[in-house]
């Protein structure tokens, strides 16, 4: 079901009220937003991921390609909806969801968690979320949950997400 | 509610657009600091009107009440909203609307004015004031929240652009398209902020004239200006200093745009002196006399 204008207003003032739980979830529901940008925006983005992937590890990650994007798929489908994981959470999840029988090694996994530590964690992070959520798209009613990155100003409160 | 003023007319359906056109130029004042209690009356004759934040005079003690009083009866005083948040799709606070009413009641100014923002939502306040996304449910909200307010104080409403704290990725309409959209469907004349529109033009990266210049000119009514600060790379509209070189171009321009009745400088942090204070308000009354004076159209097409 949609989310209604009040609701995603709610989160916004939770997270703008403390900066500390800003690190969770800044969400927004694009109502126009249609699901083949989305669709073409994850997958550009998981190309990306992919590409480098392949560039900084040996041949077992010659596996890679659709199956990263399937294991991510796997892990988190039916993730609960109650709880905003951390990094590592997810990191963590998507490598036991992988070491049940993916081709993908637990080295990738290792190796995109210290693509997003090394680089600007922040930002890798939420393009981590972004790849994520885009399965939890659901087709029939049009429903888009999408994670944005935002840049924050504000008097006495700049944080920075990007 | 409120007592019938010069410049106050009757709302009404036809007479709406003539309300916004008919108010009076008050000229330049600045911000009511409680600092310079003493200094506006020393300088009476360079103020020509003041801006009260009148959350500042709810549930007032006997002094603040009599201070009110002083100076209503002294000066013309607008008073600003800072907390009603009409974005708020939950709706606007009755208490905090009725508390408004009667300051303007008593002040009985030629408009009030508050902000488009929302500043609490699901039971909490946001602490400051917070943007909406462009689109035509904010609008549909706004509009809302405005006809409650308007119901409750007839006298003529403006409405001050914010700088944005967040900028959705969701924004279906342009900003210019947007307040015009927001002024015309709801008869709201524009407090435009010079320096909330600078400063966002140079957080976001766009030029803010196209801007101005798309704005509904006869809708105007009134201006912020003020000083700000750096941060970490990022222009915050701090009011703590006095406005920079940028902020008095914009100035200008939209004083040869638009037929302003009053500007106000915002000065929140590091009071200074009443010289320097007045010394800005001054240079202010000189461009906005100016711009009267010249009785030319505006630099662009509008």
């Amino acid at each position: 079901m949609e989310r209604s204008f009040a609701e995603l207003q709610s989160e916004i003032a939770r997270c703008l009220a403390n900066p500390a739980a800003i690190d969770g979830a800044l969400k927004t529901t694009l109502q126009d937003f249609s699901q083949q940008e989305l669709h073409a925006a994850a997958e550009t983005l998981i190309r990306k991921r992919v590409a480098r992937l392949r560039h900084a590890l040996p041949r077992t990650s010659q596996s890679l390609g659709t199956t990263f994007s399937e294991c991510c798929h796997q892990a988190f489908r039916n993730r609960s909806k109650t709880t905003t994981p951390s990094l590592e959470d997810d990191l963590d999840a998507l490598g036991r969801e992988l070491r049940r029988g993916s081709p993908v090694s637990p080295r990738v996994i290792e190796a995109y968690r210290w693509e997003c530590l090394r680089h600007d964690s922040i930002t890798r992070r939420w393009s981590f979320r972004w790849l994520v959520t885009r399965y939890e798209t659901d087709s029939e009613n049009r429903r888009l949950r999408l994670w944005c990155v935002v840049k924050i100003f504000g008097r006495g409160k700049l944080w920075r997400l990007w | 509610m409120v007592a019938g003023a010069a410049a106050v007319v009757a709302v009404d359906a036809e007479a709406a657009i003539k309300t916004i056109t008919n108010l009076p130029h008050l000229g330049v004042g600045f911000g009511f600091r409680d600092r310079y209690h003493t200094d506006v009356f020393v300088h009476r004759s360079s103020i020509d009107f003041l801006e009260i934040t009148a959350d500042h005079f709810f549930r007032a003690s006997q002094a603040k009440r009599e201070q009110l009083d002083l100076l209503s009866r002294n000066f013309t005083l607008i008073p600003h909203g800072l907390s009603l948040s009409l974005g708020s799709a939950e709706g606007i606070d009755d208490e905090y609307l009725t508390q408004l009413a009667e300051i303007v009641d008593v002040v009985n100014p030629p408009w009030w004015s508050e902000h488009i923002a929302f500043t609490h939502a699901g039971g909490i306040d946001i602490g400051h004031l917070t943007s909406l996304p462009r689109t035509r449910e904010s609008l549909e909200v706004l509009g809302r929240n405005i006809r409650l307010a308007k119901a409750a104080i007839p006298t003529p409403l403006i409405l001050e652009n914010i700088t944005e704290s967040i900028r959705y990725p969701g924004d279906r309409i342009d900003e210019a398209s947007f307040l015009g959209d927001l002024l015309e469907e709801n008869d709201c004349g524009l407090l435009l902020d010079v320096t909330n529109l600078y400063t966002n033009s140079v957080n976001y990266r766009f030029d803010p004239l196209p801007l101005i210049w798309r704005l509904p000119r006869e809708r105007i009514v009134q201006l912020h200006f003020a000083g700000g600060h750096w941060q970490d790379e990022t222009l915050i509209d701090s009011h703590s200093t006095p406005a920079c070189d940028e902020v008095w171009s914009l100035l200008r321009e939209v004083l040869a745009y638009a037929d302003v009745r009053g500007i106000i400088l915002e000065r929140d942090e590091k009071l200074p002196p009443i010289k320097e204070i007045l010394s800005e308000v001054d240079r202010a009354r000189e461009m906005y006399l100016q711009a009267r004076s010249n009785k030319k159209p505006a630099s662009c097409e509008g």
